[in-house]
């Protein structure tokens, strides 16, 4: 499964953030190119594979609310 | 709208809402739909709501209806944040400065910087209010209504021209060991003095009458 990211709107922290948490519910690789941070995912865990991506794109805007509070603070 | 996939794509005009309005939206739409955020057509940034369970069409309106509700209210809480900054940040450095022990001399400093730099023209009214606000409540050294008093100086009249030693042995516990010696209360000592005084004169005039005789 491959998800991509724009760049405009999603910190690679807070990818990187998200990564760490899911890590055990599948393997994941990061390439970078102009516009986007793409993740590849792959051993997806068979009992969350149907909303694993949803809720992986959930979790990292979680972290870009929490982040971009930092900023205005 | 994609009803078979279960979502929808809103565009909105970053023009019109702030990037930080729609993460707001966002988070406060975490519970109710996946969302995903993509860059769209001239710009625009396209918000997909995929429902967390089966949704109908009608749903999915509404979804998208309260989803543009929110980011108006997260658009306005954004303006107002960003207009309120200064003032904010001048009370509680203001709070935080009178709590600290030297805070008179760091009040100054502070007063003379606002003084080289003022706040914005928005922010003056704000301010001049604010500084009549703090001079009122640091007019307390003042004490017009005699709050400020002590319940000695109130109630046993040791007044201001009282002397200091007056004041220190009325202060000082009484040696409680010493039984045989009279422990004097301070505020009687005067009463004392002119009972003493009379008794003087009475003496003398006493005399004066018996050499007479």
């Amino acid at each position: 499964m491959m998800i991509s990211f724009s760049k405009k709107f999603y910190n690679l922290t807070a990818i990187e953030n998200s990564i760490r948490a899911y890590v055990g519910l599948a393997t994941f690789n990061i390439e970078k190119n102009k516009r986007n941070i793409v993740v590849k995912v792959t051993n997806i865990n068979e009992e969350v594979k149907n909303i694993f991506r949803d809720e992986f794109c959930n979790y990292i805007l979680s972290e870009m609310k929490n982040k971009s509070q930092w900023i205005q603070n | 709208m994609k009803k078979k996939e279960n979502k929808i794509i809103i565009s909105v005009d970053p023009k019109l809402y702030s990037l930080e309005a729609v993460y707001g939206a966002a988070y406060a739409f975490l519970d109710k739909a996946y969302i995903y955020l993509e860059e769209g057509f001239k710009s625009k940034i396209q918000v997909s709501l995929k429902g967390k369970e089966k949704l109908t069409k009608k749903s999915l309106e509404t979804l998208k209806g309260e989803f543009l509700n929110e980011l108006l209210n997260f658009s306005l809480r954004d303006k107002i944040s960003k207009s309120n900054r200064k003032i904010r940040e001048y009370i509680i450095g203001r709070a935080l400065a009178s709590a600290l022990p030297n805070s008179g001399k760091l009040m100054e400093k502070r007063e003379e910087t606002l003084r080289r730099k003022p706040l914005d023209k928005a922010d003056a009214w704000d301010k001049e209010t604010l500084t009549e606000e703090f001079e009122k409540a640091l007019s307390w050294e003042k004490d017009p209504e005699g709050i400020a008093v002590t319940w000695e100086e109130k109630h046993l009249c040791l007044d201001k021209k009282s002397s200091k030693q007056e004041k220190e042995e009325f202060i000082k516990e009484p040696d409680w060991g010493k039984e045989s010696e009279e422990i004097v209360i301070p505020w009687k000592k005067e009463d004392q003095k002119q009972e003493k005084c009379k008794k003087n004169k009475k003496k003398k005039s006493t005399k004066k009458n018996i050499k007479k005789n």
